[in-house]
């Protein structure tokens, strides 16, 4: 068998996401990594787990049951290429509003749920405080799309893990020691 | 051999990129929802890759762009849940594993195929069974080989636990490393691996010493990563322990973390007079920072005397979370200096009991890339201490 630069999948071509869409037994799942963006519709939901002082950024259009969920690392960029998407603020969040309007997500309608940007560890030097810029950072670039945040968890000292369900718009954020709560 | 550190660092995310590949096919065959937790490129040494546990798995050599040979592994509980959702015919149970792992073997060479714009031919798939060791042999690992691509491929709420070697040849990495401005000699490497390894056996020392509780060191690892896959190394369950920041001509981060099991069993040994640990405060907490600035400074001296500098540690952090929220803190940092970092990582755990401590380090890449310019591959890490103060 032999591997060319040409892309040939085993199956019919489905991501992952599309193809949880269509168990309707349980719900699908769709993991976001750190620096990494997904878009889901329906009950299919988007989880991302372990946001320290890092930002999970979700964008939604409501009545559409379209979200996006961003695991935003920095909150600016750094030089040289950024292979993940969501590596840093600007255009993680750029990239994830279009992703939502490529999916069929209305301008108009979007809004923003945030969660995360924790100060866990609390050493000097210049790298301190990158959870809160962050949030700010995701503030500013939410703002500049014109997307409204209507609700956040942010700051503390701990960390906490996402999942979001589209068709619901709900955001809900587990914490090591403070519970589970829906946004 | 000499290295290039920025090929290494393109090559590691080819291989990241033909692990979603492989987890796209994994998904596209049997409808579970998998992803890749953790893509890496390692210094292999076999006693790391020789593991106890049994696994089941594919072997497949490729040949073209790049040679040499991979192994597919998943444990028997993953085999379960994969017959589960293929449901061959009665005996068939071998050829349905080895159609998916050439399945998802083809995802991950063709990340690479893609890569090198070339044409990669893989061999059928081979049915292998065994220890680390046993599989190793089966697809004749040489010993002396010197880079190894590791993945972990995994999905939530089903027990699925996929991993992936690729083994390129010692010539296929050659002519991909070498050339490019940041050349460091693989012995250099290796030595660092080494003095690290040196580390962790102290720093296991140290934990016995002061808690009577017999460990030794299980895995120790030196890989080349993008940051932001460092906290896929973890665990997402609740880890106690502590992170250091350590500064000098050579500066990073050590995280030392505990299940909270095994943290209980050292607290109470450490805390006279203490029955059953019901939080990690007072007492407790300083018992945890006591033991996490030992093991530091064990782990830390031998870089030290091998780098003939001083290294100073800042007091150290307690930490109580998620082991995936406290790594992901340290790479946020480190994230706005360097895309990519040297990780190493040590694994404890004692004979007589269920007990897990990790310990990684993160040296910032400027410095360890200065340092290693300096350092005498036959430097060793038995020398007297110059470690900087506490």
């Amino acid at each position: 068998m032999s591997m060319t630069t040409e892309h040939q999948p085993p199956t019919e071509d489905t991501s992952p996401a599309e193809d949880a869409d269509s168990n309707e037994d349980t719900p699908g799942r769709v993991r976001v990594g750190v620096a990494e963006l997904a878009v889901a519709t329906g009950d299919t939901r988007l989880t991302t787990s372990g946001l320290g002082s890092c930002v999970g950024v979700a964008v939604a259009d409501p009545p559409a049951g379209i979200a996006g969920l961003a695991h935003v690392m920095l909150p600016e960029p750094t030089s040289g290429t950024e292979a993940k998407p969501a590596r840093s603020m600007a255009r993680g969040v750029e990239r994830l509003v279009d992703a939502v309007e490529d999916a069929g997500g209305h301008p108009d309608r979007l809004e923003a749920k945030i969660a995360g940007g924790s100060r866990m560890l609390d050493f000097s030097g210049v790298s301190e405080g990158v959870g809160e810029r962050n949030v700010e950072s995701a503030r500013e670039a939410l703002s500049d799309h014109g997307v409204a945040i209507v609700a956040e968890d942010v700051g503390g000292g701990h960390g906490r893990s996402l999942e979001v369900v589209p068709e619901t718009w709900t955001l809900t954020v587990t914490s090591a020691h403070e519970g589970v709560e829906d946004l | 051999m000499n290295v290039d550190i920025e090929s290494l660092g393109t090559f590691s995310r080819t291989a990241q990129e033909g692990a979603e590949r492989a987890a796209e096919n994994l998904t596209g065959m049997t409808g579970i929802d998998a992803s890749v937790d953790v893509t890496e490129v390692t210094l292999a040494s076999a006693d790391d890759l020789a593991r106890a546990d049994e696994r089941v798995g594919i072997a497949i050599d490729f040949e073209g762009g790049i040679d040499g040979t991979s192994l597919l592994t998943f444990s028997y509980e993953s085999e379960e849940t994969l017959l589960d959702t293929l449901l061959p015919g009665e005996g068939l149970d071998e050829s349905a594993v080895a159609e998916v792992g050439n399945v998802v073997t083809s995802g991950f060479i063709g990340g690479w195929a893609d890569h090198l714009e070339t044409t990669i031919d893989i061999t059928p798939p081979e049915y292998v069974e065994g220890t680390g060791e046993e599989l190793l042999d089966s697809v004749g690992f040489e010993r002396e080989r010197a880079f190894v691509f590791r993945s972990e491929v995994s999905a939530v709420g089903e027990e699925l636990d996929v991993e992936f070697h690729m083994f390129p040849d010692d010539d296929s990495m050659r002519e991909m490393l070498t050339g490019g401005e940041e050349q460091i000699p693989i012995e250099k490497l290796t030595t660092l691996r080494e003095m690290a390894g040196a580390g962790a056996r102290t720093a296991s020392e140290s934990v016995s010493a002061m808690t009577g509780i017999d460990t030794g060191v299980d895995i120790t690892q030196l890989s080349f990563v993008p940051v932001e896959t460092v906290p896929g190394e973890l665990a997402d369950r609740k880890h106690v322990g502590v992170v250091l920041e350590f500064e000098g001509v050579l500066g990073g981060y050590i995280l030392i973390l505990f299940d909270e099991a095994s943290a209980r069993e050292v607290v109470t040994a450490l805390v006279p007079g203490t029955d059953e640990v019901e939080s990690f405060e007072g007492r407790e907490r300083s018992a945890m920072k006591e033991i996490g600035n030992v093991m530091t400074s064990s782990f830390i001296d031998g870089w030290a005397n091998v780098l003939d500098t001083t290294i100073d540690i800042s007091p150290p952090q307690f930490v109580h979370d998620m082991g995936r929220a406290v790594a992901e803190s340290v790479v946020a940092r480190l994230g706005q200096r360097q895309a990519f970092a040297f990780l190493f990582d040590a694994t404890l755990r004692a004979d007589d009991r269920e007990f897990d401590c990790e310990i990684y380090a993160i040296p910032d890449k400027s410095g360890l890339q200065a340092a290693l310019e300096d350092l005498d591959p036959d430097a060793t890490a038995e020398r007297t201490t110059k470690a900087g103060s506490l």
